[in-house]
């Protein structure tokens, strides 16, 4: 027996180091009894993100020089000197620049009548003569924000030529953004801007823009503003898109009532949801382990952003990366909005409490001290067959 | 003390065995199948048995609309050699065969170029770019639809009038949605599980060829134009079309297919209220 004891010991330790390595992995959900109780029924969940200080008003100078680019956006047609959109020949140009400073690959074709294409920008920055915030936003956007969103912010930064992450800058041309408190596909508020430049996108190569002062995020937020210009075929005008005749019904935030209490009823609900709506295609990776769902990522091969760029994969939703925020507004806002970029969709359909329902099951997915959903729920999943309806647009 | 092999090698054994059982429940990368595409080769050997047959398309009518003479008629010629069709690979996620793969059992063919043995372009809108006074139109009473059919979208392209409701349909037991990339009107991503109910949408704005997307499927897409009058057509199989009810007068019609682009011409349309028109595209040279 004495014989044996040295790889007797070998064996013991490997086994010693792989029943840690077992419990170290995220708490199996078969049976395991939660941590500790759920919070109490009075006090939901309210983490720091909240705290966050609210957003001062925009300067009055900054809002009137945007309305009056804006009309002077309106009057350029009719002056023959600045046309503001490019020729064919421009925007082939424009296109194989920008495929030369950021990762498109080759064999995917960038529409030649996309909106980023199609606008001159400097006939835009043009506009912008004695206009102090929007001049003062030009010169600070070339020094902050140029190596990665690219000179005339089309997303193209020299920096992103060796990005491979998935997670590419936005492209102000297109004007839709992700982080915003306004429905799918409309422009956000200043104030959600302003708040994006102030906290950047946790988990994304966006960095706070804190140290600037409020003036001059203020300046840059009218800048990007006035980048998100298309040119309509039909009326042939030049139109910005967060212009107020045009999209300023969009720039209403919709109601969000009050979050329920967390409890095992809700966040077992959240789980049937997770499988009656879908959320698992995409949410859901290769292996399905009884750790649970919405472990892995999945990706598609089709999925690319505004700039045919590809998407690598959809959100982890157990490590509490949230670009917009982990906190259950956050989470209820991107739920019922979507990102409107990608390929998420909105559920603003779903009634209200569910949509909590599934925030507090992805919640409970990141925080081990929620009340766990047990695996037996999946049974309980059903087709869903009423669905309810979009409120109409105001 | 002096070696023992064969309490060696039974070690050596178990250590192997056990670092084998700990790679099987650690390592994923050993049980995808990413790079085991399944069935690669039968969509080709069927597609060239069929090669010489017209496939189905139940996105474009095969009724002759020029039987009665009224109306602005015409047909959409292509120049050139007829461009082929590859057959359409029906791979998800990590390149898994879709569920839509027991939908079909002939291969599905592209449908970005649909040229006819004769020559005709099909799914080309034409409509009226100028030349009309503005005022209200009538709004039909049924709504426009778009079907996701057998993990496809159907029509493939289509005019939308503003105001007109836009139903969107899934008659497939698969996962669908509607993803549309437009900038006028406000975009929209409806995700539709099998078996539920139509969902609507009513577009404010004219807008010209907004895509539709299906962002689980990557083959499935679509176009739609929402118009402020009523005087558009698409191509069916043969190339023809026909916009009635026009007034006299003159006017710049225009015709635009996803990959042959646009083209303009005026017309002139007599007091009868008729008159042929055609178009003639060619492969764009890219």
């Amino acid at each position: 027996m004495r014989t044996f004891a040295i790889p007797l010991l070998v064996i013991a330790s490997l086994l010693l180091a792989a029943s840690i390595g077992m419990h170290l992995s995220p708490p199996s959900q078969e049976g395991a009894p939660p941590a500790s109780s759920p919070p109490a029924a009075s006090a939901p969940y309210q983490p720091a993100l909240e705290k966050d200080p609210p957003v001062p008003a925009p300067p009055q100078s900054a809002t009137d020089d945007f309305t009056t680019f804006l009309a002077r956006l309106k009057v350029a047609p009719e002056n023959s000197s600045s046309s503001l959109v490019l020729t064919r020949a421009d925007r082939e140009q424009a296109e194989k620049v920008f495929r030369s400073s950021t990762g498109v690959p080759e064999d995917i074709r960038i529409e030649m009548h996309s909106p980023f294409f199609e606008v001159d920008p400097e006939g835009i920055f043009a506009l912008y003569v004695d206009l102090p915030a929007l001049e003062r936003g030009l010169a600070l956007f070339q020094q902050n924000c140029a190596h990665c969103h690219g000179p005339f912010g089309r997303g193209n930064g020299s920096s992103t030529a060796q990005w491979y992450s998935g997670n590419f800058p936005r492209n102000f041309n297109y004007a839709k953004f992700k982080s915003r408190s306004t429905p799918y596909g409309a422009v956000p508020t200043d104030s959600d801007l302003f708040r994006t430049l102030t906290r950047g996108l946790y988990g994304s190569s966006m960095p706070s823009f804190r140290h600037l002062a409020p003036q001059d995020r203020w300046a840059l937020v009218m800048f990007i503003k006035s980048l998100g210009n298309f040119y309509d075929d039909f009326d042939e005008v030049v139109i910005n898109r967060f212009d107020p005749e045009f999209g300023g019904r969009d720039s209403q935030p919709p109601a969000m009532g009050t979050e329920p209490e967390v409890t095992l009823e809700s966040v077992t609900r959240g789980r049937i949801l997770f499988i009656e709506q879908a959320c698992v295609t995409c949410h859901q990776g290769k292996k399905s382990r009884p750790v649970g769902l919405a472990r892995w990522e999945g990706t598609f091969d089709n999925w690319r952003d505004e700039m045919k760029r590809p998407i690598r994969n959809s959100r982890n939703l157990t490590n509490r990366v949230f670009r917009s925020g982990a906190a259950p507004s956050d989470l209820f806002r991107i739920i019922s909005d979507g990102p409107s970029i990608g390929p998420m969709p909105s559920y603003r359909n779903l009634p209200e409490e569910d949509r909590w329902a599934l925030v507090h099951y992805v919640t409970s997915v990141f925080k081990p001290d929620y009340p766990q959903a047990p695996p037996s729920a999946d049974q309980q999943a059903k087709p869903p067959k009423a669905l309810g309806k979009e409120p109409a647009e105001p | 003390m002096e070696l023992n092999r064969p309490r060696l090698i039974i070690t050596a054994g178990i250590v192997l065995l056990v670092s084998g059982i700990l790679a099987w429940k650690f390592f994923d990368a050993y049980e995808t199948d990413d790079h085991r595409v399944a069935n690669q080769t039968d969509g080709f050997l069927s597609a060239r048995l069929m090669a010489n047959k017209f496939p189905e398309m139940n996105s474009v009518s095969t009724s002759d609309p020029r039987e009665e003479k009224t109306g602005v008629v015409g047909v959409v010629r292509f120049e050139g050699p007829r461009p082929k069709r590859a057959p359409l690979r029906l791979r998800e996620k990590g390149g898994k065969v879709s569920a839509c793969q027991a939908l079909h059992k002939t291969p599905l063919l592209d449908e970005k170029m649909m040229v006819s043995e004769t020559g005709e372009v099909a799914n080309v809108f034409i409509y009226v770019k100028k030349g009309l006074e503005k005022k209200e139109y009538p709004l039909p009473e049924k709504p426009a639809v778009i079907n996701q059919d057998k993990c496809m979208f159907r029509p493939r392209v289509q005019g939308v009038r503003i105001g007109q409701k836009f139903l969107m349909r899934n008659s497939d037991p698969v996962l669908h949605n509607v993803r549309s990339f437009s900038f006028k009107n406000r975009a929209f991503n409806i995700a539709q599980p099998a078996d539920t109910e139509d969902r609507e949408k009513v577009f404010r704005y004219r807008e010209k060829a907004v895509m539709v997307q299906c962002d689980i499927h990557p083959w499935m897409n679509a176009y739609y134009f929402v118009m402020d009058h009523p005087f558009f057509a698409v191509s069916n199989s043969k190339g023809q079309f026909k916009i009635e009810g026009l007034p006299p007068g003159e006017y710049t019609l225009s015709a635009w297919h996803e990959e042959f682009g646009e083209q303009e011409t005026t017309i002139t349309v007599g007091a009868t209220g008729s008159t042929d028109v055609d178009f003639s595209f060619k492969q764009k040279t890219q």
